[in-house]
């Protein structure tokens, strides 16, 4: 019979395979597939948080410089600076990319062992052990 | 010996190297992000493009020569208005080599990334074997899936910490080094209590301008290093575990259709 496990990528995952391969099943009968997004370039894409640093410094060194003559000091103005910055960043970036969406990444790797009906509990018992996302079963 | 040729072709373009100080490896850069971090802060964009040695040069040189240029009093004066004590502060003797110097490390870093994702695109294509970990007398390193929110707010709390979290270690305790002088030196700790308690003039007058005003840009960029460096490292992750197992099990032999 065969089992589908859904993973992400993580350690565990190699931990799942090297125990599987404990349990006497052979590496024959094990296939590991991974999963690409609908878009690649996706991974380099820029993520907001890092356009609001960006913005959030240079607010946070302009409050600071400028709260030297204001009421409420540096500090606050600084802190004021980088909220502001940061969601002007975070904002424009919103705006830019209002169309482009993200498409849901749900899982990374497909793992499908055949087992026999004996082996069958151990092996799914082993894949929630290390962080399965889902599994299915085919008899 | 199975296959010299592959054998050269990564000795040529490798992708990352693990030592004692961490994992240093090419990767995509978006070369205005690199050459805003080294207009913040001079070094800052060539920590992102993993050149530790000289970006250390160029922020030891940033605090020095900032300081004997007096060129953070002098934006405080220019930013309120004050445009002839900016004039006065600035120390010519010092203030033109720094700006040479500032923009120099802004377009040297530009240039850099932008030759670094060639590079990368090369290593990406050739390489076929990547490190996982490394034991060393006195360190192990290893490539780890990082959160890269983590990551950010380490470094935020304390700048340095976010670097400790992706085992760079040498360029963590640098920067908490610095931090340390910077908050010591510009009494921000001090002033921020007299703040607690309700006394805004007094907390101003307590701050010493030019070492408060290296702290936004050093907390921005340790936040901006640890981040990216986290995303880095889960990249370099995936692509190390996708070819190594892609390869152990590329003989499957399974029935799926009995």
């Amino acid at each position: 019979m065969l089992v589908i496990g859904l993973f992400k990528q993580s350690i565990e995952l190699e931990q799942a395979l090297a125990e599987l391969e404990n349990k006497m099943i052979p590496k024959e009968h094990v296939l590991v597939t991974f999963m690409d997004k609908k878009n690649k370039e996706q991974e380099h894409r820029v993520h907001p948080f890092e356009i609001g640093m960006c913005f959030g410094t240079a607010g946070a060194v302009i409050g600071a410089t400028c709260g030297f003559a204001m009421t409420l000091g540096p500090i606050i103005w600084g802190l004021i600076g980088l909220i502001i910055g940061y969601w002007v960043g975070a904002g424009i970036h919103f705006l830019v990319h209002i169309r482009k969406k993200a498409s849901p990444f749900l899982h990374e790797v497909t793992v499908i062992v055949q087992c026999s009906k004996e082996q069958f509990l151990h092996v799914r018992e082993l894949f929630w052990e290390y962080g399965a996302l889902s599994i299915g079963e085919h008899q | 010996m199975e296959g010299n040729e592959y054998m050269d072709i990564q000795v040529r373009h490798p992708l990352v190297k693990i030592s004692t100080f961490g994992i240093t490896q090419l990767k995509q850069q978006n070369p205005y992000m690199v050459a805003w971090w080294s207009a913040v802060f001079p070094g800052f964009g060539h920590y992102l493009l993993n050149q530790y040695t000289r970006a250390t040069f160029l922020t030891l040189g940033e605090v020095f020569l900032n300081t004997l240029a007096h060129i953070n009093e002098a934006m405080i004066y220019s930013f309120c208005g004050h445009f002839d004590r900016a004039t006065l502060v600035l120390e010519p003797r010092w203030a033109l080599g720094y700006l040479t110097i500032y923009l120099v490390a802004i377009a040297d870093s530009f240039r850099s990334a932008i030759y670094q994702n060639k590079l990368y695109h090369l290593a990406i294509l050739e390489h076929k074997k990547t490190p996982r970990m490394e034991i060393f007398p006195s360190e192990i390193q290893y490539i780890e899936r990082k959160s890269p929110i983590v990551g950010a707010l380490y470094s935020f709390f304390f700048p340095g910490l976010g670097q400790l979290y992706n085992h760079r270690f040498g360029l963590a305790f640098y920067g908490m080094f610095w931090w340390w002088v910077y908050m010591s030196l510009s009494k921000v700790h001090h002033a921020f209590l007299v703040l607690v308690h309700g006394h805004l003039h007094e907390s101003t007058t307590l701050l010493h301008p030019h070492w408060l005003l290296f702290m936004p840009s050093v907390l921005g960029g340790a936040v901006y290093h640890a981040y990216r460096t986290s995303v880095e490292h889960n990249h370099l992750f995936r692509i190390e575990q996708r070819r190594y197992l892609t390869k152990k099990y590329q003989h499957a032999k399974l029935q799926i259709f009995p």
